[in-house]
């Protein structure tokens, strides 16, 4: 049979393409190219990012005719030194083909949405990202590249979320933010388990290496719940959803609750249902990890549906019915993917009824978030307690929600009937399988909650379209644009398309998908031959209507739409306030506590150090102190000595002077005994040099007396010489005279020849010299000289 | 080539000190000559670092000994994978932080004491991941801690004063303990080369001691718990390249110290048999909680910042008492990560305070639309700090934790999961607020701040990007030494 030979194939080795990498990146590449829009190209921009999303649908639909044949695969090795791997299988297309699409009628009718409302381009740029991000999430091929797309998604459809950035939409986002990355972080610790016990986490059936391995596979597969249940919007982990579903842009929650919920079951579903399964059908029944974590996913289903319905029914706001609606239909998804991993190979039912109900519920969910939007659009008020009457404005949204309201449901002849019915056998599978009565009443739950859900959607309806129209919307312009209508009426056409030809898909797609699962041939022959028109069923349906009316009934009449339960009532009140309040207390503020007190340990430390220093500085002053002190009587003490020794030095002084003095005495003695040796002493020297002196004297006058003789020789020898001179020179003088006698006689002889007239002449001359007074005065000198002569021979003669 | 290859490691670790004399009578000259010879020397370092490359990459490990100071005490330069890595790093980043400088500085008083002392603490840096045994590393250790003092008062107001105090007396009490340590090693060791081999061999009580000693040294450095408090107030009254500098790469030196130690001094059997890794992997624990948690009070900006620090660097700490060679690569692509990730933020905060002068954050509402390139690499730094893929934050988590796994340790894992999401409770807050939060209420007109200039927004935007980068990349030459480095080290790192 074909899904034999489809399950032999699913060793062939998959086909390289790059396709898969296209519909990731063409989504952002797009949004990058919208934000470069809004300066060069404004007017371009909508279509732009419409042309973006259909760009991407059609890269997605190209992917279908190979991945029906086996799945497409696409490799980047090495990006954050652990490879991105995109696989491509019939499950995941699906998804990708109903995100492509949906996201294209979303981004329409935001067009239209959008046209008056603020940061348009920031809107358009992230609805483009979160598609490739989505996309990545589902066209992953392991558990790390998932992870990176999932993040990206929870960072930009925080964009989307926090858009009106009112107070409610910032702390609606946050809560969705905070959340979302305690999951993505819980997730992570789920895939460090998983790679660290196989070393791998390909989406694959990997059960037999993990049989062999170490790992504890509850602890793992618990952790990709909470992880993923957080996106997915399963209860306890919620509360964002009816928070940050309402408050965002219509088309945003559209995508955020009808698409991106979806990829918390995804992958649950990726980790429950395919990877921890074996490869092959196992030969005996075993009960497998998987089965019980499944058994554990069933009831978390049927809480999630049932409580999730409860609140819708409780709530007034229109896109808050939607969004605790998503919670409740989750649920119906999470039970047909608990049924599937319970059953194990068996549990072919499960699986087409969560993925079938995926399909759906992402259709008519979309298409109620876009068309109370588009109410929103005009009336910019969604409280169904406030608006009324629109039957008569918009009748053309009216029968769209009908549409809808007939596909969620579950009305034969719409979408929503097929997939419930087959989740219906599912549950009911379930419970025969395990001949378990809790199970049969997880079974009359589900049907409860169908009629719930019947029910709260005619409370939507009654509110929005029946009654009397208030004064202030009556006068308001219900013209739309042709997105609008388009847009909703594709939605309607695909709801009604579906319900009336409920097999084409399920033998198409939804039976081929499960190729790549282990599941067991006969089991899914039989969902083959499967035919949702028969009685039984309808008579469900039928059951379901009936027990709605009763139920929409009873509750009017006892007010219980309008019912406000006590805020503390809510599991936020109840579990996540405290939790949060304890994670920051004793985080935190303990840690905060614990640190100032260390820092003020540090800083006491370091005060009692500078007393410590203090203590020691005094320490040391007095120390010292005491030193001085003591220093001073030691000082006193020396004074003391100082005296006493200079007393003593006295005393000594004295007796020194005594001493001295009688040594001087004794010197004296000494000196004069010393003196009259010196001076005997001296007598000798005297005498002894006396005598020398005679002795030199007498050797003196020898000498002299010698040298007199030579002298006298010597004279005498002069004598004789001069004599001999002398004879000589009266010799030269007698010749001399006889000369001159010769001269004189001569010139006598002349002088007498010629003196005869000169004679007078003298005595003249000497008369006329002296004069007669002259001649006087040297005759009294004459006189006075002959007396004295005479004197003296007298006085001499009375002597002698 | 044979001098050249010996040469170049003594000149990475000196051309900086010489150079800080030459800018230091460069500026008396002009500013823009001392700006420019700044940067200059910046980024020759950078330059010359990458010269080691070739020989790192072909395996070897360039050995330079200088003289010696008593037999068997060698001042000396080693060179292996891990002291390149670290180098690279550091200089890189000193590189752009010294860019950022020109135009952050320009508005701030003493620039000519700014700029040498940015040289010389470079110099300290480098030095201390060349050197070649723990004598010339506590010398450039001690160079290091100093001259950041100087740089920590820079502002000069009484916090600063105060806050460099604390770090001072702190650094001081750390550098002794650090030569106790290295001493002790000296003594039962006859050497405190890192190329003799595993030095300390035989547990003993004194080797205990030093190992605490050593524990005290580096882990002041490196932020550890109980010896953080001087971290959260010298780091936010910085100027901010000097926050980014000091929370970016002078921490690290503390966690390379430790790496040294581990490795080189004791051994992991040694410090595996004796139990007194656990020492450090219980105080590194308490610190990634401890500063995650204050992180999340902090008002201040810088402080939120420096307390985050605590927290990864705690990671660090954590990363290398696991013992497994995966833990060991992520450990030191950690160190990689952090300092581009902090840079980053430190520098994108300096330029907001710079631009609006508000430091706290719930005034910084709004300040995204206003400087949309500067909070968008603060954004890509702080959800890599979160661990968001595909940024390195993410994988060097990755790494971290699988290495965690593999020693069969998954308490770790959760410490480090649960520090995620308590950075994610303290980061978030702080984009959205600049992205989507409502201006802060001012008298009259609002402010109208243009973007950071050029020269701060570029180191900005490059080191982002290579936050991005170093994450999402095939050829990821971080990864890359970090796996050798960690091969090295595993193999006993000779």
């Amino acid at each position: 049979m074909f899904f034999m030979a489809a399950q032999d194939m699913a060793t062939i080795e998959s086909i390289s393409s790059l396709l898969p990498p296209a519909a990731v990146a063409v989504p952002l590449i797009g949004s990058l190219l919208v934000l470069g829009a809004e300066r060069w190209a404004g007017k371009w921009r909508d279509s732009l990012a419409v042309l973006t999303a259909l760009l991407t649908l059609v890269i997605v639909m190209l992917m279908l005719p190979s991945v029906l044949q086996r799945p497409l695969q696409f490799e980047l090795p090495g990006i954050m030194q652990l490879g991105l791997l995109l696989r491509v299988d019939l499950f995941g297309f699906v998804f990708a083909a109903l995100m492509s699409l949906i996201w294209l009628l979303a981004t329409l009718h935001a067009t239209a949405y959008m046209a008056h409302e603020h940061a348009q381009t920031r809107f358009f740029v992230f609805l483009l990202a979160t598609l490739g991000s989505c996309l990545g999430v589902v066209l992953s091929g392991d558990l790390v590249s998932l992870f990176l797309f999932f993040e990206m998604m929870t960072f930009f459809s925080y964009v989307l979320v926090i858009h009106e950035q009112t107070p409610d939409a910032m702390h609606a986002g946050g809560v969705m933010l905070y959340l979302s990355v305690a999951g993505g972080l819980v997730i992570l610790m789920g895939i460090f388990l998983l790679y660290a016990g196989i070393g791998t986490a390909a989406i694959k059936p990997l059960y037999d290496l993990i049989a062999q391995s170490a790992l504890n596979p509850y602890v793992v597969m618990l952790l990709f719940i909470v992880g993923f249940g957080i996106k997915a919007g399963m209860i306890p982990l919620h509360i964002w959803l009816p928070k940050a579903h309402p408050v965002a842009p219509s088309p945003a929650s559209a995508l955020l609750s009808a698409l991106m919920i979806k990829t918390g079951a995804y992958g649950i579903f990726r980790v429950v249902g395919m990877i921890f399964t074996p490869a092959q059908v196992p030969e005996t029944v075993t009960m497998l990890p998987s089965m019980e974590i499944g058994y554990l996913i069933i009831w978390i289903g049927i809480v999630t549906m049932f409580l999730g319905a409860f609140m819708a029914l409780l709530s007034t706001g229109a896109k808050k019915i939607l969004a605790y609606s998503s919670v409740s239909q989750m649920g119906y998804i999470l039970m047909g993917m608990g049924v599937a991993a319970y059953l194990g190979a068996e549990g072919a039912m499960g699986f087409a009824g969560a993925l079938y109900h995926i399909i759906n519920h992402a259709f008519f969910k979309a298409g109620f978030f876009l068309l109370v939007g588009s109410i929103y659009m005009v009336t910019h008020e969604l409280d169904i307690r406030v608006l009324g009457g629109l039957r008569q404005k918009v009748p053309f949204i009216m029968v769209i929600f009908l549409i809808a309201y007939a596909g969620i449901g579950g009305i034969p002849g719409f979408n929503g009937y097929v997939s419930k019915t087959l989740l219906h056998h599912a549950i009911v599978e379930a419970a025969t399988h395990g001949n378990s009565s809790l199970l049969m009443l997880a079974e009359k739950i589900f049907m409860l909650t169908s009629a719930m859900t019947l029910c709260y959607f005619a409370k939507l309806f009654r509110g929005l379209f029946l009654g009397e129209m208030p004064e202030k919307f009556a006068k308001l312009d219900y013209s739309f644009t042709w997105p609008v209508y388009t847009v909703l009426s594709i939605f309607g056409a695909i709801i009604l398309a579906i319900g009336l030809f409920p097999h084409f898909l399920l033998k198409k797609i939804i039976i081929p998908a499960m190729q790549w699962f282990t599941y067991d041939g006969h089991m899914v022959e039989h969902l083959f031959e499967l035919n949702v028109w028969n009685l039984p069923d309808l008579q469900g349906s039928a059951v379901v209507v009936i027990m709605a009316v009763i139920l929409f009934a009873l509750l009017d009449r006892s007010g219980f739409f309008t019912l406000q339960f006590p805020k503390w009532l809510s599991v936020e009140y109840l579990f996540y306030l405290p939790a949060a309040r304890f994670v920051q207390k004793t985080f935190a503020q303990a840690g905060t506590v614990f640190d100032r007190a260390l820092n003020q340990v540090y800083l006491d430390l370091s005060a009692t150090a500078r007393k410590l220093c203090l203590f020691f500085g005094r320490l040391d002053a007095a120390l010292n102190t005491t030193y001085e002190s003591s220093g001073g009587l030691g000082m006193a003490l020396v004074e003391r000595s100082e005296q006493f020794d200079k007393a003593l030095n006295q005393a000594y002084l004295t007796s020194a002077g005594g001493a001295r003095k009688l040594v001087d005495g004794t010197g004296k003695f000494d000196r004069s005994l010393n003196r009259v040796y010196e001076t005997s002493a001296k007598g000798a020297r005297k005498l002894a040099n006396s005598t020398e002196k005679f002795d030199r004297s007498l050797n003196e006058a020898y000498l002299v007396s010698a040298a007199g003789a030579r002298r006298l020789a010597e004279g005498s020898d002069k004598l004789d010489k001069s004599l001999n001179q002398a004879y000589v020179l009266s010799g030269n003088v007698g010749r001399k005279i006889a000369h001159r006698t010769s001269d004189l006689d001569e010139s006598l002889n002349t002088m007498y020849e010629s003196s005869g007239p000169r004679t007078l002449s003298f005595w003249n001359r000497l008369r006329l010299w002296a004069g007669w007074r002259s001649m006087n005065f040297y005759f009294d000198i004459f006189l006075v000289a002959i007396v004295l002569v005479l004197l003296f021979l007298i006085i001499y003669a009375y002597l002698a | 080539m044979e001098i050249f290859k010996q040469i170049l490691p003594v000149w990475i670790a000196m051309f900086p000190i010489v150079m800080t004399f030459v800018i230091y009578f460069a500026q008396k000259r002009s500013e823009k000559l001392r700006n420019g010879l700044s940067v200059a020397t910046s980024v020759i370092t950078f330059l010359s670092v990458v010269l080691l490359f070739p020989y790192i990459l072909a395996g070897e490990i360039i050995e330079v000994k200088l003289f010696s100071l008593l037999p068997n005490l060698v001042v000396s330069f080693r060179v292996d994978i891990l002291s390149f890595s670290l180098s690279i790093l550091s200089s890189f980043i000193w590189m752009l932080a010294t860019i950022y400088s020109l135009d952050y500085m320009r508005h701030e008083h003493g620039g000519n004491r700014y700029y040498p002392v940015l040289m010389v603490t470079l110099a300290g840096c480098i030095g201390l991941f060349l050197a070649g045994d723990f004598f010339t590393l506590f010398v450039f250790f001690e160079l290091m801690s100093l001259a950041s003092y100087v740089l920590v008062i820079h502002e000069e107001t009484v916090e600063a004063l105060r806050s460099g105090y604390k770090y001072l007396i702190m650094t001081i009490i750390g550098g002794l303990a650090l030569f106790f340590g290295i001493i002790i090693t000296f003594e039962l060791a006859g050497s405190v080369s890192l190329g003799a081999g595993v030095l300390i061999r035989e547990p003993s009580t004194l080797a205990l001691v030093a190992f605490l000693a050593y524990l005290v040294g580096f882990g002041m450095k490196a932020g550890m718990f109980p010896l953080h408090v001087w971290l959260p107030d010298a780091h936010p009254v910085a100027p901010s390249p000097a926050s980014a500098l000091l929370s970016g790469i002078m921490l690290k030196t503390g966690a390379y110290g430790l790496l040294r130690v581990i490795f080189h001094v004791y051994g992991m059997q040694l410090l595996q048999e004796t139990g007194w890794i656990l020492i450090l992997a219980v105080l590194a624990v308490i610190s990634i909680l401890l500063g995650s948690a204050v992180a999340l009070t902090q008002e201040d900006l810088k402080r939120r910042l420096a307390y985050s620090s605590i927290g990864q660097m705690g990671y660090v700490l954590l990363g290398m008492t696991i013992l497994s060679e995966r833990a060991l690569l992520g450990d030191i692509f950690h160190i990689f990560s952090h300092a581009t990730m902090k840079s980053t933020l430190f520098l994108a905060a300096g330029a907001i305070i710079l631009k609006t002068g508000k430091r706290k954050i719930k005034d910084l509402g709004g300040i995204g639309r206003q400087m949309p390139v500067t909070m968008a690499a603060f954004t890509v730094a702080a959800l890599a700090m979160v661990g968001i893929p595909p940024l390195n934050g993410f994988v060097s988590k990755w790494t971290l934790a699988l290495g965690a796994l593999d020693a069969r340790q998954p308490y770790y894992v959760v410490v480090l999961l649960i520090s995620s999401l308590l950075n994610g409770l303290y980061y978030l807050p702080i984009i959205i607020n600049a992205f989507f939060g409502r201006e802060a209420e001012g008298e009259g007109e609002p402010l109208k701040i243009d973007e950071a200039p050029s020269k701060m927004l570029v180191p900005i935007v490059v080191i982002a990007f290579c936050t991005l980068l170093f994450g999402l990349m095939p050829w990821n030459i971080p990864f890359d030494l970090s796996r050798r480095a960690a091969e090295f080290l595993f193999r006993g790192g000779f």
